[in-house]
């Protein structure tokens, strides 16, 4: 088990290598120029070749991956092409803004998806049942940023509210104003979770169903053993196995959902600033946050190999 | 200055309330800014319906208090010799020579200037006058709280005039030849005059100083830079200073307690907050978190507004133009294949669908600008929608049942009308036989790969609002509107000749001639840039906001630089 955790963490820094390099020579192939953000319709070919020895953009293409690259390690992400700024200064703020969103994303996937998932799988062919369904599936087929905009056009119509970090731009902090916090970033977790919540909440009624049909589970009943035992003693755990591996590749949905969800609840999280450095051709930028949405989700997707080896002991790893 | 930890934030206020003015076509002027940096304000206008809506019961302007105002545009730096996205934000933090007033077109001089001389008769040489007093704000940075001399206008002309970044270099080029010359083209005899004089006469030349692009920065200032920039920093005299800048959330100005002009700005602090989605933040005015309404509005949204007395809401003829531009190659270099283009577009439909019935025909100068664009009634009977004959016309042009060609647009952040327009002019083709596919191209891709090196066929391109005729013409100039080359291949001699004899015309009259004959050339030719009609702009704000002006109304020669006379009633 050490050995293949060793040897997956290794792998780590090449991946990261491999999908920033393959970042960095996209954005050298796909058109737009960044240097046509900061000149405008005034741009000539003169202006365009003196704004790129500016900002080193007339360096062989390798010249300028390694130049980047190996101020990495020294958590130097490059600086912004346009604002100039580091963007490890920008990060400051807007990582623990995501980081939060998400966390708050996962918690209400899994309230949202597991219990009713599983209520379903124990009472099928009931109402329960059939409103678990029918509801997984409305979830799954509404995009996301369309929920968003739904909610903040019924909120203010209906009930006068919109996000309270519309007036101020900036999302409190959880430790100074936990409730302020709360009130800002629940909304869009609820929006952002609740897709991948239809994902759990289905896999996993069919798995609670495969797994309440094992001879195991008619044996606990045999014994004489309650519901509730048989379900969350025998059936719940084995029956996680596979969503578990579905929480995992969720969550690299759930950082590409950020992106429009934060747009839309103007929150100024990293995946807002994405956007407008994808828009602006901010390479530096974007190259920064690939690394780190790449890192999390090779991380995330450990985490979630390991807890196999938790949730079913038959599982090793040589 | 707000912690940039977010850690360590402190709790903030849940909303502030107040103002500043004429931001509802902040998205359109800034996404105009960003593409072109004309520089032209978006709300000048020769006519206006004027302000909607009740105004509360207003006492003598009061001081105090502060504004909170939507913006849609990510503000990617605020040099205003550098940057583009920030204009609005520049004015505000640096004084200029002058103001101008677009309705009257006049300049006014209530700012550093305190008059102009220009003693020859051809108008080619300037002299401005400084005012005594004007003092940098107590910022934390070398030239704090000194007052501004001619050195220091010098010093700002050098750097404007030669900045790579800022647009329009003809005026600079006209005071040198040779850009590394130009500091040498400026004379300050005394810390209170400054002169130059140009090689010919430049006619859009007054206007040109008032654009938010000009700023005067304190020339220490400027040496203490050195290489570095002013795109995340403010060091100026204007009526406010920064407090805090973001430019991806939130830009924080609060009140320059040394502001020449005493008693002024009356707000003390005004609130840029950056909401990138349009519904958002229409959401975020509705709910009084703005005070100014930073989305951009559409008819029905603005008449939603007006109908309700708690908003001031105004509307004004909008320069801004889509229109297509053509490349001059097969099939669009034959004239028939342009006029049938042109008179297929059924324009009382645009004006019907997209103005939501307000709306005029353009001319190749759009029709707000009175004194310039041609009489609607000309342009009526020259622009008569008439399909059959567009038929027959690409039948002789060896086009028999039309043809198939592809017509590229920008995708701007909130701005569905271009990408309506265009499904509509698509529409109205269809019915002469011309199938064209529409391609949306993210807007950086579109400027950089679409229309700078001319990579279309056809492309839908909202111009930006022009105030002044020379910049709407110079797009059918053989330079193009960059100075370096038309990017649809057109050229005309002749509308050249005329087109640079318009720009040194000092006889208004005359002027008004030229231009005329000008555009009368450029339309009968079909020339490859379609014209086709404009709207208006809307604005919307609460009715506890004074603006000295609202949008489209005449601003006068007598108020205070921009930012200052606006008040809230709120503390």
């Amino acid at each position: 088990m050490r050995e293949y955790v060793v040897r997956r963490l290794l792998l780590i820094p090449l991946i990261i290598i491999g999908v920033s390099f393959l970042t960095f020579m996209t954005f050298r192939v796909i058109p737009g120029d960044t240097t046509v953000f900061i000149c405008g319709l005034g741009c000539t070919d003169e202006v365009i070749h003196d704004l790129r020895a500016e900002l080193g953009l007339d360096r062989p293409v390798f010249v300028q991956y390694w130049d980047w690259l190996k101020g990495v390690p020294q958590g130097d992400l490059g600086r912004s092409f346009q604002t100039k700024l580091p963007v490890t200064k920008e990060l400051q703020t807007r990582f623990p803004v995501t980081l939060e969103l998400l966390i708050l994303a996962v918690i209400f996937s899994l309230v949202l998806g597991i219990p009713p998932g599983i209520l379903s799988a124990v009472r099928p062919g009931t109402a329960v049942d059939f409103v678990v369904r029918v509801v997984s599936v409305f979830w799954l087929s509404i995009p996301s940023f369309y929920i968003a905009i739904l909610m903040i056009t019924f909120g203010a119509s209906w009930f006068s509210w919109s996000p309270p970090n519309f007036a101020t731009g900036e999302v409190a902090s959880v430790f100074h104003n936990p409730l302020k916090n709360l009130e800002e970033l629940v909304p869009p977790a609820i929006v952002l979770g609740v897709g991948i919540a239809a994902v759990i909440m289905r896999l996993t009624r069919s798995s609670m169903l495969e797994v309440m049909r094992n001879d195991y589970i008619r044996t606990a009943y045999s014994k004489g053993l309650k519901e509730r035992a048989v379900v969350w003693r025998h059936a719940l755990k084995n029956a996680m196995i596979p969503v578990a591996t579905i929480i995992g590749l969720q969550v690299g949905g759930l950082i590409g959902g950020s992106v429009l969800v934060e747009s839309v609840f103007g929150l100024n999280g990293m995946g807002n600033y994405l956007v407008v450095a994808i828009g602006t051709r901010d390479l530096q930028v974007v190259q920064a946050l690939v690394l780190i949405f790449a890192t999390a989700f090779v991380l995330i997707n450990l985490i979630v190999d390991l807890a196999y080896a938790w949730l079913d002991p038959r599982i090793h790893y040589a | 200055m707000e912690d940039t930890n977010y850690w360590r934030r402190n709790n903030r206020r849940i909303s502030r309330r107040s103002l500043l003015g004429g931001a509802a076509t902040l998205g359109l002027g800034g996404a105009a800014a960003m593409i072109v940096g004309c520089g032209g304000s978006s709300n000048d206008t020769n006519s206006s319906t004027g302000p909607t809506g009740t105004r509360a019961p207003v006492g003598s302007p009061k001081a105090g208090g502060s504004v909170t105002q939507g913006r849609p545009l990510t503000v990617l730096g605020i040099d205003p010799h550098q940057d583009l996205t920030g204009l609005d934000i520049d004015q505000l933090i640096y004084p200029y020579l002058y103001s101008w007033n677009p309705v009257q077109n006049v300049a006014y001089f209530n700012n550093l200037a305190e008059s102009i001389e220009q003693p020859d008769p051809d108008l080619t040489q300037f002299i401005f006058h400084i005012r005594k007093g004007v003092k940098n704000a107590p910022f934390n940075f070398a030239g704090a709280g000194e007052e501004m001399t001619s050195e220091d206008v010098k010093a700002s002309f050098v750097r404007r005039g030669t900045s790579i970044s800022a647009p329009d270099k003809r005026f600079p080029r006209l005071i040198s030849k040779d850009p590394t010359m130009l500091a040498a083209a400026f004379q300050t005899p005394d810390p209170y005059t400054f002169s130059f004089k140009m090689a010919t006469t430049f006619v859009p030349a007054l206007r040109e100083m008032a654009n938010p692009t000009w700023a005067m920065v304190s020339k220490k200032v400027l040496e203490a830079l050195g290489n570095r920039s002013l795109t995340q920093v403010g060091y100026g005299a204007g009526p406010y200073m920064v407090d805090q800048f973001n430019g991806n959330q939130r830009i924080s100005l609060k009140k320059n307690p040394n502001y020449f002009i005493p008693g002024q700005p009356l707000l003390d602090e005004i609130d840029i907050v950056v909401i990138t989605e349009n519904s958002s933040l229409l959401s975020a005015f509705k709910q009084g978190q703005h005070d100014i309404c930073g989305a951009v509005l559409k008819k029905d949204e603005f008449d939603d507004f007006s109908a309700n007395s708690d908003y001031i809401c105004s509307s004004a003829p909008s320069l801004f133009y889509p229109c297509v531009h053509m490349k001059m190659v097969p099939p669009f270099d034959d004239i028939r294949v342009r006029e049938a283009l042109d008179i297929s577009i059924d324009r009382d439909e645009v004006i019907a669908v997209i103005d939501g019935g307000d709306g005029k025909y353009n001319g190749p100068i759009q029709w707000p600008q009175l004194e310039w664009a041609l009489p609607q009634d000309e342009l009526k009977a020259f622009y008569k929608y008439d399909p059959e004959k567009a038929k027959q016309l690409l039948t002789q042009a060896g086009y028999d049942g039309g043809f198939k060609t592809k017509m590229k647009l920008p995708k701007i952040t909130g701005v569905s009308q271009i990408a309506d327009e265009a499904a509509l002019l698509k529409s109205q083709w269809a019915k002469v036989g011309i199938q064209v596919d529409l391609e949306e191209v993210e807007l950086g891709t579109f400027i950089g790969s679409v229309l700078l090196p001319g990579n279309f066929q056809m492309t839908f391109f909202p111009n930006l609002p022009y105030d002044e005729p020379d910049r709407p013409l110079s797009f059918y100039s053989s330079l193009g509107v960059t100075g370096a080359g038309n990017w649809n291949n057109y050229t005309n001699p002749d509308f050249d000749l005329l087109y640079n004899k318009q720009a040194q015309t000092v006889d208004k009259t005359e002027r008004q001639s030229i231009i005329l004959e000008a555009q009368r050339l450029i339309i009968k030719e079909h020339a490859p840039q379609l014209t086709i009609t404009g709207g208006n702009a809307y604005s919307a704000h609460w009715n506890y906001v004074h603006l000295p002006y609202e949008l489209g109304q005449d601003p006068g020669t007598k108020i205070n630089p921009y930012g200052c006379d606006e008040w809230t009633e709120k503390a």
